[in-house]
C-alpha cells in the first residue's frame, strides 16, 4: 500500500462527503473561471469590434477641420510600395427617411473611392455612382429602409475656410441630397467602419468621394487617409511628410501681371502663423493683409489730433464710404499712423493729404461676437487709379463676397446695412470689385487685424526673385504635417491596446460575485471541516502510529486536492454554462453595460487552467486552514474528539480587537456627522465593515459566555444556548454567512442611485440645467444673442451655455475601451460658476469656484482641465494632478492637467477646459456642438420644442439633463443589479450552508434527540428546541448585517439623491429572514419525523 | 531500564485558575525491558492521561520521561513522531482501524511514515502476524466486515508491525465480550512474551490485570 492508494481509498470511502466538498469547489471554480472567461470574451469581442471597425486599416492620417489633396494618398503609395492608402472625406450628417418619420442624427458620411477596397476588402464601394449610397445595417434598421429606397442625407458643410473666420458666410452649415440606398452592409463589409475607439457601432453612409467633393464644392479633397502598412507610425509619418505640398496647406500660387509679382495666398483667408513665418522669410517677400472694413470716414478735428489711436469724442465725422477693402503696404512706404487713399476714395471723401481718416472695422470674437473698432490715420498720399494701385487681386477669396455680382448680394457673414450702400458704391463694385480703396502700414494692419485664424492674407514676391522649386523646397523643409494639424496614428495598435486595457470584466465580475465566491469558499472549508471532524480519530491515530504532522497534513491535503480537482473540473464545465448565461443576460437585460451585439464567448485554454489553478489554490488554502487548525489540537484530544479552551492571552487579544472594532467605527461616525462638511461614503463603508467584524467577535464572545454561564437550571432555551456554544465554529460560520450576505445585499441595494432626485438643483449632476444638447452641424453663432434669436425665430426665455468641441473618443462608462484622448470641450468658465459639485480637487488650486480656475495657466505651462470623477478614475485610469496629452492644431503637444473631478454629472465622457485655452490651441474650431440649456422648469417643454424645431437641420439632439444622467448611471445601477443578483445566489448558497450545518448537527445529535424522545420530550418541543437554536443564529447574522449595512450606507439614507429607504431595506431583510426560517423549520421538522426513536438509541 | 517517569505532573485547565484540575502529581515510574505492567484505578484518576504521556501523545507540565536512558520530553514534534513509529505500539479501547482500508492495509499503515511499505521483510512479518492471530482469511476485508474481536486483533498486529519496544494498551478489552476479551488477553501476553515487548496496559479488567507482572494503582495522582 502506498500513500496514493491510501488517499484514493479515502476519497472513494468518503465519496458522498467528498462530493459535497467538490460541489463547493465547483461553485467557486465556476464563478471564478466564469468571471475570467467573461473578461477574456469581452476583451476578445472588443478586439473583434476593432477589426470590424478598422478593416485592413493600420494607420490613420487625420486632420481636424481642414482638407488636403486626395493625391497625397497616391503619392504616399508611390513613395513607398509598402503603403496602401485610401483617401476618404469623412463628415457628420443626418439621415431622414419617410418624410421625416425616421431621423437619425450623428451619422458618419464617408466619401470613398475604389481605393477604399484595400481597407474594406470588398469591391462594392468602387461601384458607387452619383447619389447612390451604401448604408450600415443598424442605420437601415433605424430608418426602416431597404435597398433601393431613397433617403434624405444632410451632411455638415465642409469648408476650406474655417467656418468662424471673419467674413465667411454662416448661412450654409449643411448640404442635402436625396440618395438611393444601393446596398446595406454588415460588419463583415465595413458596416461598422469607425475611426473612434468604441465598441458601439456607428451609423454609416458611404458615398462616392467625387460626389462628396461636389457637394462640398471642393475638388479632389479628403480629410483622412486610411493606411494599410506594416511600417511604423514614424515611417508612415515620414511618407506623409514627403508627400506634403503647399496645396495641402491650402496655399495657392498666382501671377499678378500688373505688378509683375507672384502671390501666395491661402484658401483659409488668413495664413496660419507658422506658414506665414516661412513665407515671409523667402527672398523678396512682401506680406499683405487685406481686410473688409465697415467704413472709411473723414473726420474733422475739433480738439484732438490725429495720432493713429482710436478716435476721441471731440471729433466729428463728416463723410463716409461704406464697406470697403483696405490693404497693407510695407513699413518703408507708410508709417503706422499714415494712410493712403485711392483717388476714388479721396474724391468721395473730399479729403486732402493731412486730413484725419477713420477706419471702422469689425473684430470677430468667438461665436461671431462682433466688436466694432475704429482706428484713425493721417492721410499722407492720394494715389491715382492706375493698375499699380488699383489691384483687385489684393482682395482675398471670400465666398459670398468675391462671387457677388452686386453689393446687395453680399453675404459676408457680418451684418451689412444695405441702406448705406450708395449707387456709386455699386458702380465701384461693378468696375473694380473689391479693389482696396485705402492702404495702411503692414505693422498697423497686423496690430489691428491679426486674429486667431492667422495674420496675412497673401505674401507677394517680385517675379524675378521667385523660384517655384525653391518655394516647394522651403515649404517641405519647414512645414511638418503636424504644423497643419495633421497626425498619423497607429490606429489599429491603439485600438487593440484600448480593447485589451479596457474595462476589466474579469476583475469586475470577480468583484461583483465576491459574496457568491466567498460563500462557496466558506462552504468548501465548512464541508471539509465536517469531514475532518468525522475523521478526527483518524488524524489522532495516524499521529499515534508515528506519522509526522507534515505527513498527516500531506495525506489530507492530497486527498483535498483530489476532491478539489474533481470539483474544479466540474466547475470548469459549469463555468461555460455560467458564462453563456451571463452573456445571454449581458446581451439582453444588461445591454446598458456592453452596448454592442458582438459580444462573443471566447474560451481560452490558458484561462481555464488559470481559473482551475486559482480556484484549486483557494480551495486548498481553505482545506489547509481547516487541517492546520485541526492539527493544532493535541493528538490525544483528536482521538477522543474533545476540544480545548482558548488560552487566556488569546482571549484577551480577541477582546481588545473586538472593542477596538466596535469603538473605532462609532468614533469615525461621530466625527463624520459632527464635523465634516461633506459626508464621505468610503468612511461610512469602512465604519460598517469594522462594525461588522466587531459585532461578529462580540457574538462569538456571547456564545462562549453562554456555556460559562452555569445557572444550574435546565430549560429548553438553555439547551439551545448550550448547543450553540458547543459548536462554536459552526454557529459562527452561519452567522458570518448571513451577516456578510445581508450586509452586501442591503448596502448594494442602498447605493442604487436615483438620479432624478434634486435634478433641478444647481449643485446636482445636472448643474440645474434643463437640457443637454448635441448637434451634428456646429452652431456658429451665440444662441443667447437677442438679435440672432429674433432672426432664428427663438422666443422662449432660456439661457444656453455653448461648448466648443475637439473630437475625441467617448470616455464615458458606456465605452468599454481604455481611452487615451477623450473629446475636449471648451467653455466660458463663468457660465458654469456655482454649478455642479466636485468629488475631488487638486490641492494647488486656491480658487473658491473651481470652474474659474480653468482660466489659469499652471506654473508648468499645462492647461487646467476638469472632468467627471468617474471618467477620470475608470474611463481614463487617471487621478487628479495627472496629465492628458493632445496635439493642438499647430502641431504642438499640449498638456491638460486634471485639477478637479465632478460628482456624477452630465459631463461624462468629456474633458472640459476654458474657451481661452481652447481657442489658443484650436483656433479653427468652428462653432459649438454641445449645449446646456437653462430655463424655468415650468417652460421646459416649450423651450425643448422650440429648440428642437429651430435647430432641427443642425442635427439637434436634446435630452433632459436628468435623463442623460440616468442613462450614464444606468450602467452603475446595472452593475449593482448584477451584484445583487449574484449576491442573492450567494445568499442561496449561504442558506444551503445553513441547511447542511443543520442537517449535519441533527445527524450528530441523533443520539441526544433519541434520548430526549425516550425520556418523554414531544416532537413539538424538540422542533422548538432545534428551530430556536438556529433561528437565533439566523437572527444574529441578519441583524448584524442589517445594522452594519445601514451604518455603511448612512450617506445614502441621508442623501436625497438615492432611493435608499429603510422600508426597502426592511423588505430585503424580511425576505432573507423568511427564506432562512423556512429552511430551518423545514429541515428540523423533516429530520424529527424521519428519525425513529429506536434507530438513535440503537446507535447509542 | 526501558522507561523512567521522573516527578511527572499533569492537569487539565489553565494552571493557576480555579478551573485547573490536577491529575498526575509528582508521579514516578520505572519499567524494565520485557516487563508487563497493569495500571488500574477508578475512572477519572488519570490512567489514560498517564498512558498518553508515556506514548508522547501529550506533554507533562513538569517532570521528565526517559526512554532507554534518553530524555524524550525535549523531543521535537517530528522526533516524537519518529519515536512513536519506531519504538511504540498503541492499542486503544476502540480499535480505531481506518474504515477505508482492508485489514492487511491497516496493518501495514505504520510502515508508511518510514517508506517501508514495500519492504519484503516487513510484508512477510505482517503476514506472519496476521496468520498468527488467526485473521488471515479476513485479510482483504474492510473493518466494517469484521467482528469486534477481529478488529481488535488487527489493531494488535498493527501495533506490533514495527517491532516496538513498548506496547501501550488503553483498555484493550473494554469493548469486547468476555470470550473475545480473554482471547485477546492471551494473545497480548503471548505475543509480548515471544517478541520481548514491554507492555503497559490500562485496564479495569481483572483477568488482564491479574496476568501482568506488576499491577499498579493510580490514586491521588500517584502510582501505588
Amino acid at each position: 500500500m502506498t500513500k496514493f492508494t491510501y488517499i484514493l481509498k479515502s476519497f472513494f470511502h468518503y465519496l458522498k462527503a467528498n462530493l459535497l466538498v467538490a460541489l463547493g469547489v465547483a461553485i467557486s471554480t465556476m464563478v471564478l473561471t466564469g468571471s475570467l472567461i467573461i473578461g477574456d470574451s469581452v476583451r476578445h469581442s472588443l478586439e473583434q469590434a476593432t477589426y470590424y471597425r478598422l478593416g485592413e486599416m493600420t494607420h490613420l492620417v487625420a486632420v481636424t477641420e481642414r482638407y488636403f489633396r486626395q493625391e497625397m494618398a497616391a503619392e504616399m503609395e508611390a513613395g513607398n510600395p509598402e503603403i496602401h492608402a485610401a483617401p476618404v472625406l469623412l463628415l457628420e450628417g443626418v439621415a431622414v427617411a419617410d418624410g421625416g418619420q425616421y431621423r437619425v442624427n450623428r451619422v458618419q458620411v464617408v466619401g470613398v473611392d475604389n481605393r477604399f477596397e484595400t481597407i474594406a476588402g470588398s469591391s462594392i464601394y468602387s461601384e458607387l455612382k452619383g447619389n447612390e449610397i451604401i448604408i450600415s445595417r443598424n442605420l437601415a434598421e433605424r430608418l426602416n429602409a431597404t435597398e433601393g429606397d431613397n433617403i434624405l442625407v444632410r451632411v455638415k458643410k465642409a469648408s476650406l475656410i474655417p467656418l468662424n473666420a471673419p467674413f465667411v458666410s454662416d448661412e450654409e452649415t449643411s448640404v442635402s441630397l436625396r440618395a438611393e440606398i444601393k446596398k446595406i452592409v454588415d460588419k463583415e463589409e465595413m458596416g461598422r467602419f469607425s475611426i473612434k475607439t468604441s465598441q458601439t457601432a456607428p451609423y454609416n453612409i458611404f458615398i462616392a468621394l467625387e460626389r462628396m467633393n461636389q457637394l462640398m464644392e471642393f475638388e479632389g479633397k479628403a480629410n483622412h487617409i486610411l493606411v494599410n502598412s506594416n511600417l511604423s507610425a514614424k515611417e508612415v509619418q515620414q511618407s506623409v511628410s514627403n508627400s506634403l505640398t503647399p496645396a495641402d496647406a491650402g496655399l495657392k500660387l498666382k501671377h499678378i501681371d500688373a505688378s509683375s509679382e507672384v502671390e501666395i495666398a491661402t484658401e483659409r483667408v488668413f495664413m496660419e502663423p507658422k506658414v506665414a513665418q516661412v513665407l515671409e522669410q523667402m527672398p523678396g517677400a512682401t506680406p499683405m493683409i487685406t481686410y473688409f472694413v465697415n467704413g472709411i470716414a473723414v473726420q474733422e478735428e475739433i480738439t484732438g489730433k490725429a495720432n493713429g489711436e482710436d478716435g476721441d469724442n471731440g471729433e466729428e465725422e463728416l463723410r463716409e464710404i461704406p464697406y470697403s477693402f483696405v490693404s497693407s503696404l510695407s513699413e518703408k512706404q507708410l508709417a503706422d499712423n499714415e494712410i493712403i487713399l485711392t483717388q476714388w476714395a479721396a474724391s468721395d471723401l473730399e479729403v486732402r493729404p493731412g486730413d484725419s481718416i477713420k477706419i471702422k472695422y469689425l473684430e470677430i470674437g468667438p461665436l461671431r461676437q462682433l466688436i466694432e473698432r475704429e482706428a484713425v490715420f493721417m492721410l499722407t498720399e492720394i494715389v491715382p487709379m492706375t493698375s499699380v494701385w488699383v489691384d483687385s487681386t489684393r482682395m482675398p477669396w471670400l465666398p459670398g463676397l468675391s462671387d457677388a455680382g452686386h453689393c446687395r448680394e453680399w453675404d459676408a457673414g457680418v451684418p451689412i446695412n444695405l441702406d448705406a450702400i450708395r449707387d456709386k458704391d455699386e458702380a465701384y463694385w461693378d468696375e473694380w470689385k473689391g479693389t482696396p480703396k485705402a492702404f495702411i502700414s503692414l505693422n498697423k494692419a497686423k496690430e489691428i487685424w491679426e486674429n486667431r485664424f492667422g495674420v496675412y492674407t497673401a505674401v507677394r514676391y517680385p517675379v524675378e526673385a521667385f523660384n517655384e522649386q525653391e518655394y516647394q523646397k522651403v515649404f517641405s523643409q519647414n512645414i511638418r504635417p503636424a504644423d497643419l494639424g495633421m497626425a498619423v496614428e497607429p490606429i489599429r495598435e491603439q485600438g487593440i491596446t484600448a480593447a485589451r486595457n479596457g474595462t476589466d470584466f474579469s476583475g469586475l465580475f470577480i468583484g461583483l460575485s465576491f459574496f457568491l465566491l466567498a460563500a462557496a469558499i466558506i462552504l468548501t472549508a465548512l464541508l471539509f471541516r465536517f469531514n475532518l471532524e468525522t475523521r478526527s480519530a483518524e488524524v489522532g491515530i495516524l499521529s499515534a502510529l508515528g506519522f509526522r504532522e507534515k505527513q498527516v497534513r500531506g495525506i489530507f491535503l492530497w486527498e483535498g486536492f483530489v476532491v478539489a480537482l474533481v470539483g474544479g473540473i466540474l466547475g470548469l464545465v459549469l463555468s461555460v454554462f455560467y458564462t453563456s448565461a451571463v452573456f445571454q443576460i449581458l446581451n439582453t437585460l444588461w445591454f446598458d453595460i456592453v452596448r454592442t451585439n458582438v459580444l462573443l464567448i471566447n474560451i481560452n485554454p490558458a484561462t481555464l487552467i488559470m481559473g482551475l489553478v486559482i480556484s484549486l489554490s483557494i480551495s486548498l488554502g481553505a482545506i489547509y486552514f481547516s487541517i492546520y487548525r485541526y492539527q493544532k489540537r493535541k493528538t490525544a484530544e483528536l482521538q477522543k474528539r474533545t476540544g480545548t479552551e482558548l488560552k487566556k492571552s488569546k482571549r484577551i487579544a480577541l477582546d481588545i480587537l473586538m472593542w477596538g472594532l466596535l469603538i473605532a467605527p462609532v468614533f469615525l461616525l461621530l466625527m463624520q456627522l459632527m464635523s465634516a462638511s461633506e459626508l464621505n461614503p468610503m468612511l461610512f463603508f469602512l465604519s460598517g465593515g469594522l462594525l461588522l467584524s466587531g459585532l461578529l467577535l462580540a457574538i462569538r464572545k456571547m456564545l462562549v459566555g453562554m456555556e460559562a454561564n452555569k445557572t444550574g437550571k435546565v430549560r429548553l432555551h438553555r439547551l439551545s444556548q448550550l448547543n450553540l456554544s458547543r459548536n462554536l465554529g459552526r454557529s459562527i460560520t452561519v452567522i458570518v454567512l448571513f451577516a456578510l450576505g445581508t450586509f452586501l445585499v442591503i448596502s448594494t441595494g442602498s447605493y442604487k442611485l436615483d438620479l432624478f432626485a434634486n435634478s433641478e438643483n444647481k449643485s446636482s449632476g445636472t448643474g440645474g440645467f434643463l437640457y443637454f444638447a448635441e448637434t451634428t452641424m456646429p452652431v456658429l453663432f451665440n444662441i443667447n444673442d437677442s438679435t440672432r434669436r429674433m432672426d432664428e425665430g427663438i422666443f422662449e426665455d432660456f439661457n444656453a451655455v455653448q461648448f466648443r468641441q475637439v473630437e475625441g473618443d467617448d470616455a464615458s462608462c458606456l465605452n468599454l475601451n481604455r481611452i487615451e484622448q477623450p473629446a475636449v470641450l471648451g467653455v466660458d468658465p463663468e457660465a458654469l460658476s456655482g454649478r455642479f459639485s466636485f468629488a475631488t480637487q487638486s490641492k494647488e488650486i486656491n480658487e473658491e469656484d473651481l470652474w474659474l480656475a480653468l482660466n489659469d495657466t499652471l506654473n508648468d505651462g499645462s492647461i487646467p482641465a476638469i472632468a467627471d470623477q468617474t471618467v477620470i478614475q475608470w474611463g481614463l485610469g487617471k487621478k487628479i494632478g495627472d496629465e492628458l496629452l493632445y496635439q493642438n492644431e499647430k502641431g504642438d503637444t499640449i498638456r491638460l492637467r486634471l485639477i478637479a473631478g465632478t460628482t456624477p454629472s452630465v459631463f461624462q465622457g468629456y474633458i472640459i477646459i476654458s474657451n481661452r485655452h481652447f481657442l489658443d490651441n484650436y483656433p479653427s474650431s468652428s462653432g459649438s456642438g454641445v449645449f446646456l440649456i437653462d430655463g424655468g422648469p415650468e417652460n421646459s417643454e416649450q423651450i425643448g420644442e422650440e429648440l428642437n424645431s429651430v435647430f432641427r437641420d443642425y442635427g439637434w439632439e436634446m435630452e433632459s439633463t436628468a435623463k442623460r444622467l440616468v442613462e450614464f448611471y444606468s450602467v452603475t445601477n446595472t452593475y449593482l443589479s448584477i451584484f445583487l443578483a449574484l449576491g442573492a445566489l450567494g445568499m442561496l448558497l449561504g442558506t444551503i450552508g445553513l441547511a447542511i450545518i443543520l442537517a449535519r448537527t441533527i445527524l450528530e445529535r441523533r443520539h441526544e434527540i433519541a434520548l430526549m424522545q425516550a425520556i418523554g420530550f414531544r416532537n413539538r418541543q424538540l422542533f422548538q428546541l432545534l428551530v430556536n437554536e438556529y433561528l437565533l443564529l439566523l437572527a444574529a447574522g441578519v441583524l448584524t448585517g442589517f445594522i452594519t449595512a445601514v451604518v455603511a450606507t448612512l450617506p445614502s439614507f441621508i442623501s436625497s439623491n438615492t432611493d435608499a429607504s429603510l422600508g426597502t431595506v426592511a423588505i430585503i431583510t424580511g425576505l432573507i429572514l423568511i427564506n432562512g426560517t423556512i429552511w430551518i423549520a423545514g429541515l428540523s421538522w423533516f429530520s424529527l419525523r424521519r428519525k425513529k426513536l429506536i434507530t438513535g438509541l440503537r446507535v447509542e | 531500564m526501558l522507561l523512567h517517569l521522573q516527578n511527572v505532573t499533569k492537569g487539565y485547565g489553565q494552571p493557576g485558575t480555579h478551573s485547573y484540575r490536577p491529575v498526575l502529581n509528582d508521579l514516578n515510574l520505572e519499567v524494565r525491558k520485557g516487563e508487563k505492567i497493569a495500571i488500574v484505578g477508578p475512572s477519572g484518576t488519570g490512567k489514560t492521561t498517564l498512558l498518553n504521556l508515556v506514548g508522547t501523545l501529550d506533554q507533562p507540565e513538569q517532570g521528565k520521561i526517559f526512554f532507554d536512558g534518553k530524555d524524550i520530553t525535549g523531543y521535537s514534534k517530528t522526533e516524537l513522531a519518529a519515536f512513536r513509529n519506531q519504538h511504540l505500539g498503541f492499542i486503544f479501547q476502540s480499535h480505531h482501524l481506518m474504515p477505508q482500508l482492508t485489514l492487511k492495509e491497516n496493518v501495514l499503515l505504520p510502515l508508511l511514515p518510514q517508506g517501508k511499505q514495500n519492504s519484503k521483510n516487513e510484508t512477510e512479518w505482517a503476514d506472519y502476524l496476521i496468520q498468527k492471530v488467526g485473521i488471515w482469511e479476513q485479510r482483504n476485508q474492510k473493518p466494517s466486515q469484521l467482528s469486534g474481536g477481529e478488529c481488535q486483533r488487527t489493531a494488535v498486529v498493527r501495533a506490533l508491525i514495527n517491532k516496538p519496544q513498548l506496547l501501550l494498551a488503553d483498555e484493550p478489552t473494554g469493548a469486547l465480550d468476555e470470550g473475545n476479551a480473554d482471547a485477546l488477553t492471551e494473545l497480548l501476553l503471548k505475543l509480548s512474551e515471544e517478541e520481548g515487548v514491554t507492555l503497559i496496559t490500562v485496564t479495569h479488567a481483572v483477568t488482564l490485570a491479574g496476568s501482568m507482572d506488576r499491577k499498579l494503582t493510580l490514586k491521588n495522582g500517584k502510582l501505588v
